[in-house]
């Protein structure tokens, strides 16, 4: 199984672009939009939904019959999601990792469980592709749930990861089994800027990557190391994306920009 | 006793009202009865994550009963919403807030902002 995974620091520079390509090229591939927030992988590889699931996480909640106020559990909690007031404990459910020490550490058994709903995944299916799309619940606070059952449908064979922007938990949860990192950069300050936040993050995690600059044009910044691809600026591309089309379907020099990507990935990370 | 709450980023009440409640330094508690005043470490001030749960459990446990702060985040403010009386401060000292608040001169309740965590 290779699992490759496409992040930027900045928003907006063409992650889902690039993935969403990608998969109709390699052929048979999963794709799997743990870009949770805002998954729109699937406007590109639309096809039909065969399968819905829902994303659920573990509350803890506290029998007021059972608890005697030691407060076990809120000193336990390193994301201070307890709290004791007067008589009874309060339970901050967005800050709640669902670790489950709360109740192992009660030593009164005060402490079960609810399932509450975070967020949502579908299966579908574009041609040769496997489209797996995460989708949180609105008003949730964490990503990572959502991301990591997305995750979770990763199939034998090519696994493209269309990540989360920035560099937070939700990105580290989506490319934490990462074969290899594509980061798609533009040649623009903020990104060059953002870019170096990923970049460190990789380097500590020990990831091999490769950069795509897209929107590639004459800048004051300029990428030069470990790129594999460059994405020339133009309207044809900016059209087609914005009328939920793929380059590699109506363009022969897409096509064979996003061919040589994969014999990168073939090389590097044995895809 | 009744005991006033309010955040500061130093052990003095000519220092400035803090921005935030649940990052500031210290808190200063001030008895309203006889005016002794005394500075607590934020236990919260280093906390990775729901600082604002921990502050409030802190004013909490020391069983504040009036806070004067410049906003709130919201679990701090759902934590303590009910339990203690809250004003909004004014951007100057301890002690310049503390005149105001015993002339009736603070607004009551407090806004909330969402938080400063991101991911």
């Amino acid at each position: 199984m290779a699992k490759i995974a496409i992040l930027s620091g900045k928003g907006g520079t063409g992650k889902t672009f690039v993935a969403t390509n990608l998969a109709r090229i390699a052929g048979k591939c999963t794709y799997l939009d743990c870009d949770v927030e805002e998954p729109n992988g699937n406007i590109f590889l639309n096809g039909p939904i065969t399968k819905t699931c829902d994303v659920t996480v573990k509350i803890p909640v506290v029998d007021k019959k059972k608890c005697d106020g030691c407060r076990e559990c809120v000193s336990f909690c390193r994301f201070n999601a307890l709290a004791y007031l007067y008589d009874r404990i309060l339970v901050f459910k967005n800050i709640c990792h669902n670790c489950g020490g709360c109740a192992l550490v009660c030593p009164n058994g005060a402490i079960s469980y609810e399932n509450i709903k975070v967020g949502e995944v579908t299966i579908g299916q574009y041609l040769d592709t496997m489209v797996v799309t995460g989708t949180m619940k609105v008003g949730t606070e964490s990503a990572v749930s959502t991301v990591a059952t997305t995750l979770e449908n990763a199939q034998p064979g090519l696994n493209i990861i269309d990540c989360p922007p920035g560099t937070a938990c939700s990105v580290m949860e989506a490319i934490e089994d990462a074969s290899y990192c594509i980061i798609v950069v533009e040649p623009t300050l903020f990104s060059y800027h953002n870019y170096l936040m990923v970049k460190e993050l990789l380097e500590k995690l020990k990831l091999p990557y490769g950069l795509v600059v897209n929107k590639d044009m004459e800048s004051t910044v300029e990428y030069t190391d470990n790129v594999i691809a460059r994405i020339p600026y133009q309207k044809e591309i900016g059209m087609l994306v914005a009328s939920g089309k793929l380059a590699v379907e109506h363009s022969d020099e897409y096509k064979g920009i996003f061919m040589d990507i994969l014999d990168t990935l073939r090389r590097e990370a044995n895809v | 006793m009744k005991l006033l709450a309010m955040a500061v980023n130093e052990k003095n009440m000519n220092a400035k009202l803090s921005d935030n409640l649940a990052r500031a330094k210290y808190f200063a508690f001030v008895n309203l009865d006889d005016g002794d005043v005394e500075f607590k470490e934020n236990p919260a001030f280093t906390s990775s994550g729901g600082a604002g749960i921990k502050a409030g459990q802190f004013l909490l446990d020391n069983q504040v009963e009036i806070l004067i702060t410049k906003q709130l985040g919201q679990n701090a403010s759902d934590l303590l919403a009910g339990a203690v009386k809250m004003f909004t401060g004014i951007d100057s000292s301890l002690d310049e807030n503390l005149a105001k608040y015993k002339n009736g001169e603070l607004e009551q309740g407090t806004s909330t902002h969402p938080g400063f965590h991101h991911g």
